[in-house]
Order: C-alpha cells, then sequence, then structure tokens
C-alpha cells in the first residue's frame, strides 16, 4: 500500500465516519438501535469534523513542520473570523469561544484557556491530518497538532487531539490497531484523564457487552454536552480496536455508541482509513462524500477530500527531502510551551498552493469574498433551519 | 469560631447567595417535581407565544416560604463543609456517594460518580467536565477562615482553575479576616493565581475594568464586555466568578452593601459570584457592617441541596464549632 493511498484512506475514513454519525449524535444507543437497528448507510454530508480537517490540513501543507500556534491564530484572524459575521454554523463551544478570544485580541495559549470549552474533541476531530503529515513519527504528530491545539483548546482538548494524530501516525505506517492505540497513548502523560479513559475503554471491550461496558467505563453521566476529548477519543479508539482496524466495522461500530457519534465516527475511520487505504473505505460510502459545502467554514468550500489528502502527501514528501526541520528536544506533552529546537523552517514552503485561500483568491471555491460586512450567504446563512448547535440540543 | 469577621464571611456569603435570581430556582427544589415541570413548561408556553411575560418560581398549592429570600446551595455546601472539614476530605465526599436526595453542581456530582468508580483524588476532580468550576471556591470560605489551605478538599471536586480559584479564595478571606483590608485580601489572591492561567488573566483583567470605572455598579458593564464570553452555557466557572469577586471587593473598599448588589447584576454569574463577593467583603467588613434587614433571611438554610441543613441557624452553627 502506497503512503499516498493511505493518507486519502485515512481522510476518506475521516469524511465517511463523520457523516455516518452525524445522524446519530447525542441520540442513545438504545435510540440508535431503535431508528437503524445498525446505522451502516451514510444519510447526508459531512459536519464540522471534515470541514476542520480540511482548515487543518491545508496549513500543514503551507506550514509543514514550521507550523506553529502563532501562525493558526492568524489563520483564525484571516480566514475564519471574518466570515462569522452572524451565527458560526457548526461550531462547538470551543470554535465561537476561541473567535470571542481572539476578537478580544488574546494571543494563544490564552485564547484556548479563557473560553471554558477546552477539553471539546474540537482538536481530536480535525487531528488525523497531522498523523497523515508524520507517517511513523507520531512524537511529532502531536507536537504539530499540540501547536494547532493552543489555539483552540487547552489540557485534555490538546491532549485528545494528540492521541488521534499520534494513532495515525502510526497506522500510516503500517501500525497494527493495538500498537497505533499504544502510539496514542505514548503522545500523552499516563496521569490524564485521555490515557485512563483509553486503558478503561480497552478494557472494556473484553465485556459479554461492549457497547454498555464502554458507556459504563467513559461515559460521564451528569453532564448534557457529548463533546468531551477524553470521552470521544478513548470511544473512537476502543472501536477501532473493536473493529480491528476495518473501516467498516469500526466505524459502524462507533457510531452505534451515540453521545458525540460524529466525532467518534470520524476518528475512528481516520484511523482504520490509516491503515487500510482508500480501499478500505467502503465504496457505497466513498461515493457519497464529495467536495465540502463550507457550511461550517466557508473558507473550505468546494474542497474534496482526496484533493486535501493528495496536497498533504505531496507536502509531506517535500518536507522529506528537506534537510532540517523543527527539533523536538523541547516535546511537551501539555502543550504549555513552544517546542524546543530551532525552527528554521519559514511560513510560505512550498506546498502552499494546497492551503485553502480566504473565499474570493481560490479558484476552487469558487466563493464570493467573505471580508467583514460579507454576505449572509457567505457566512453560512442564519434563517435556513436549524444549524449543528441545534442538532446537538436534540439528543438532550 | 467566632470573630465579627468570620461570622460575617459566612453570613456574607448567606446574603450573597440569598441576592442573586438563581437561588429562588434552587429553593424552588423544596417544592413538588410538578411545580418545576410546570415553571419549564410555562418557558415553553412563552416561547410558542412569543409573550415577553416570563415564568418566575411560583407557588401553585405549594408552601410559599421556600420562595422567599434566602439562601441556597452556595451557604448549604459551606455549611456542610464547616461541619465536615475535620475529617478526611475523600471520605467526607464519599459518605454522600449514592444518595439520590441532594443536589450539588456538575463537577461535584461527577467527582462523586469518580468516587464510585473507584476513582480517587485528585483524578476525581481532574477528569471532570466542570473542574474548573467554582464548587470548591465557595467551600474554600471554610479554609480560609482558619488560614488552612483549601487543596485537600478542593481536589476532590475540582483541578485547573476551580483548583486555583479555591486557593485565591482562601487566601483572600484569611487575608481579610485578619486585617479587615480589601486591597490586601485581593493582594493575597492574586499572589497565588499565576498570570498564565484563565483565572490569573481574567482578574487581572477584571480589577483593571473595575478600577477604571471606579465604582460596584459602574463597573457592571465593563466587567461584563471584558471577563464574559457568553459562549458558554453555565456561568460558574472559577475563571469567571473569582475575579468579578475581587475586583468589587477591592472597588467597593469590601463594603458589602455596595458590592454584592453589582454581582447580583452579572446575570449570568449570579448563581455564585454574589456568594464569593458577599464573603470577602462580609470577611473585610465583619458582621457588624452587613445591612440589618439582610441577616435574618440569610441566616437560616433552607436544606435546598442538603436536606438536613434544612432550618440550621448558620450563627448557631459557628457557636457550636471550636
Amino acid at each position: 500500500m502506497t503512503y499516498r493511498d493511505r493518507a486519502r484512506g485515512c481522510l476518506l475514513g475521516l469524511a465517511a465516519g463523520d457523516a455516518l454519525g452525524a445522524p446519530a449524535e447525542n441520540l442513545t444507543p438504545e435510540e440508535i438501535r431503535h431508528r437503524w437497528g445498525r446505522l451502516t448507510e451514510i444519510e447526508g454530508g459531512g459536519t464540522d469534523d471534515t470541514e476542520y480537517a480540511i482548515f487543518a490540513a491545508g496549513l500543514l501543507a503551507e506550514h509543514g513542520h514550521g507550523l506553529t500556534s502563532a501562525l493558526v491564530a492568524a489563520a483564525y484572524r484571516e480566514r475564519v473570523i471574518p466570515a462569522v459575521t452572524g451565527p458560526m454554523r457548526g461550531a462547538g463551544f470551543s470554535e465561537l469561544g476561541t473567535v470571542q478570544a481572539l476578537r478580544r485580541g488574546l494571543e494563544p495559549p490564552l485564547t484556548g484557556l479563557v473560553h471554558q470549552h477546552g477539553w471539546s474533541d474540537g482538536l481530536a476531530m480535525r487531528a488525523a491530518p497531522y498523523g497523515v503529515f508524520c507517517p511513523g513519527d507520531p512524537a511529532e504528530a502531536a507536537r504539530l497538532v499540540t501547536e494547532d491545539g493552543r489555539v483552540s483548546q487547552s489540557g485534555e482538548g490538546i491532549l485528545g487531539g494528540r492521541a488521534v494524530a499520534a494513532a495515525v501516525a502510526a497506522a500510516m505506517a503500517g501500525a497494527d490497531p493495538s500498537d497505533a492505540v499504544e502510539a496514542a497513548l505514548s503522545a500523552v502523560p499516563a496521569d490524564s484523564w485521555t490515557a485512563r479513559n483509553i486503558v478503561r475503554a480497552r478494557a472494556a471491550l473484553g465485556a459479554a457487552d461492549p457497547a454498555v461496558a464502554l458507556h459504563e467505563a467513559v461515559v460521564v453521566r451528569h453532564y448534557p454536552w457529548t463533546d468531551l476529548a477524553p470521552e470521544a477519543v478513548a470511544l473512537a479508539l476502543a472501536a477501532y480496536l473493536h473493529g480491528e482496524g476495518d473501516v467498516e466495522r469500526s466505524v459502524t461500530f462507533g457510531v452505534s455508541l451515540g453521545r458525540d457519534a460524529d466525532t467518534i465516527g470520524a476518528i475512528a475511520g481516520a484511523v482504520a482509513g490509516a491503515s487500510q487505504g482508500e480501499r478500505g473505505v467502503p465504496e457505497r460510502w466513498a461515493a457519497r462524500i464529495g467536495p465540502v459545502t463550507g457550511r461550517c467554514l466557508p473558507v473550505v468550500a468546494g474542497r474534496d477530500i482526496r484533493d486535501v489528502a493528495d496536497d498533504l502527501a505531496t507536502a509531506h514528501a517535500t518536507a522529506s527531502t528537506r534537510a532540517t526541520r523543527p527539533g523536538r528536544a523541547g516535546e511537551n506533552p501539555a502543550g504549555s510551551g513552544p517546542p524546543g529546537g530551532t525552527t528554521t523552517e519559514s511560513a510560505g514552503t512550498p506546498g502552499s498552493a494546497a492551503l485553502p485561500r480566504p473565499a474570493g483568491s481560490a479558484g476552487a471555491a469558487g466563493r464570493p469574498p467573505a471580508g467583514p460586512g460579507g454576505s449572509a450567504d457567505a457566512a453560512g446563512g442564519g434563517t435556513a433551519g436549524p444549524d449543528a448547535g441545534d442538532e446537538r440540543m436534540e439528543g438532550l | 469560631m467566632s470573630g465579627d469577621r468570620i461570622a460575617g464571611a459566612v453570613i456574607g456569603l448567606a446574603v450573597g447567595d440569598a441576592a442573586g435570581w438563581p437561588a429562588a430556582r434552587h429553593r424552588a427544589a423544596l417544592h413538588a417535581p410538578w411545580s418545576r415541570r410546570l415553571h419549564r413548561e410555562l418557558d415553553a408556553f412563552a416561547e410558542e407565544h412569543r409573550v415577553t411575560t416570563l415564568p418566575v418560581p411560583f407557588a401553585l398549592n405549594q408552601p410559599t416560604a421556600p420562595l422567599a429570600v434566602g439562601p441556597s446551595d452556595d451557604a448549604e455546601w459551606l455549611a456542610w463543609t464547616l461541619l465536615t472539614m475535620g475529617t478526611p476530605r475523600a471520605g467526607a465526599f464519599r459518605a454522600l456517594v449514592g444518595r439520590d436526595d441532594i443536589r450539588a453542581r456538575v463537577s461535584v456530582a461527577t467527582a462523586l460518580d469518580n468516587l464510585a468508580r473507584g476513582v480517587e483524588p485528585p483524578a476525581s476532580g481532574h477528569d471532570n467536565p466542570h473542574h474548573f468550576d467554582d464548587a470548591a471556591a465557595v467551600r474554600a470560605v471554610a479554609y480560609g477562615l482558619r488560614g488552612a489551605a483549601p487543596d485537600e478538599d478542593a481536589q476532590v471536586t475540582n483541578a485547573g482553575d476551580g483548583l486555583l480559584g479555591a486557593r485565591a479564595v482562601a487566601a483572600a478571606v484569611a487575608e481579610a479576616v485578619a486585617t479587615g483590608s480589601a486591597a490586601k485580601a485581593v493582594s493575597a489572591a492574586l499572589a497565588v493565581l499565576p498570570e498564565d492561567t484563565a483565572i490569573g488573566h481574567n482578574a487581572r483583567l477584571a480589577l483593571a475594568a473595575a478600577r477604571a470605572a471606579g465604582d460596584p455598579f459602574g463597573a457592571v458593564p465593563a466587567l461584563d464586555a471584558a471577563l464574559l464570553d457568553h459562549v458558554y452555557s453555565y456561568g460558574v466557572g472559577a475563571a469567571l466568578t473569582v475575579p468579578a469577586a475581587l475586583a468589587l471587593t477591592e472597588v467597593s473598599g469590601g463594603e458589602l452593601g455596595r458590592a454584592v448588589p453589582a454581582a447580583a447584576c452579572l446575570a449570568a454569574l449570579a448563581d455564585s459570584a454574589p456568594a464569593l463577593t458577599g464573603a470577602l467583603t462580609g470577611a473585610c467588613g465583619g458582621y457588624g457592617a452587613i445591612p440589618e434587614g439582610w441577616i435574618t433571611p440569610a441566616r437560616t438554610l433552607a436544606g435546598c441541596c442538603l436536606p438536613e441543613l434544612a432550618g440550621k441557624d448558620l450563627i448557631e452553627l459557628l457557636k457550636g464549632l471550636s
């Protein structure tokens, strides 16, 4: 299997898992069984998971190993915030909280600290591209995703992203599922909620009814929001183990768990897709994955996840031929400080053509300019029906 | 325990607790469950009929006493802490596990679940979606009165900003009880809040906003603009309520009668910022400085969160403590 094949498998798996799980978000396993039996067919489009992953992949393609939190924050300011003129469709608390912090002039890591949803799975859901970019190097994948995460998350929210990026990096190099999950654990402190949940979830798979045991092991009962990174990541990696790395089995089991089902499906699909390559993603699923609408992030409208994977693979190949990249002596799992070593790679590295540019400058996007005062359409509209925020509420 | 400033901190917290609008909603927990269901239906009615007449806690065939002005969750959890702080904290909380008649914040409810599944402190407070809330900061008033560190208690239910908030409140209360100085109390709190944390950043931001306004009530819009992001669904984050309390304590010069009403006007934070503000300013000014009319309604607990505390008198409770 080629590297490029695994890259496509990973991101197609992410998009398919996102789309498959979307209607099951916030439902209980019993409700999902009642409605679908086993949810195996994609009904509609993907959500924020896919669009934010495309955004992250674009940052990686542009900046490579030189990506920093400051560059990510600049990208939010230039390409995300101008389009948020009304509702920020599809955004969880951490995304809008980050936008508010940036609007107030704060810089990372405070942008991820001052809002109160720092542990959301908003980074974990978009972490897979970092693993794709760093095949066989889980530590570097974790370091890079931390740069992104410090803008919008804190604490366990960053750790969830590290775990996913590391698992994907291992799977991209052919690790089997148990080794990929070990790679995830190696990227987070043992004394963390994320690590404890992954270990507990793994152990729960031995139970007679793994779905029930997984809920008992890691699901927080007295809290109404389900986008907790330690929970979603543990459930997704458990699904990947349960499906023995097979995309369809991993993802369908993952979304059957309910909770943040689209993100669980996206993460399970990404790791399994990295293991199995593009052909590992069921054709009938892949056929449903077209260019994204930009409903959540107008700046990525029109991008096809396959092209994003190819661009990321090209960026990786380019970076691999370069002699230097930041050292990792200052590796910091908590993500509270800048990476050590010298950042010799500057912004504007080759591969920048792959970046989703602000609407108006990207021919592929074909969207009108979305600057301040841009049209309601560019902002995702505000009256066209319930957005993902409303959908999240339905399961409460 | 005795002393004018000690009693001032405890009654001050109860006054602030009672002054915030959520108190009546907590106290309505003493009504039959269908009563609160009707309240939710009236909310839906207002939405459906587009009427701006919003429901308030009401008593249909129910006793009216719970809806009289009075303390609620924060005063009860402080009283529970005062009564149990002689026992190891994990054990004190473990004694609550399995009870279906208590009400507590998300952080506390999750910590009790964690203890039940064998997750011990500090993980019980850390592996917790509301590790950042101010449940421990409220309980920390009890530790501040004794000049003791709140960490062992705080770590059962909180971590991060939630733990720092507890340290800040304990430090401020201890300093206020010792000196009566609002400025020194706030300085003592700032000394334990690192600038690179959300709570440390927000505390300095809130103080700057309040100083610029120069007056507690005048500072309300500035605090709202500087501190609140209005994104998240709950307003009990220690990184918000503790800074608001510190800022209003300082700008009021430690005057409860000026600081608490302003805290109650920060609607999103009104569940606990007034209580914390009342504790800090009550400690500064002492029991004697609390407006006379507030003492009688504030001193008696309702039992809306911990039923065994129904009717408990806070002044008598303090007299019974060594």
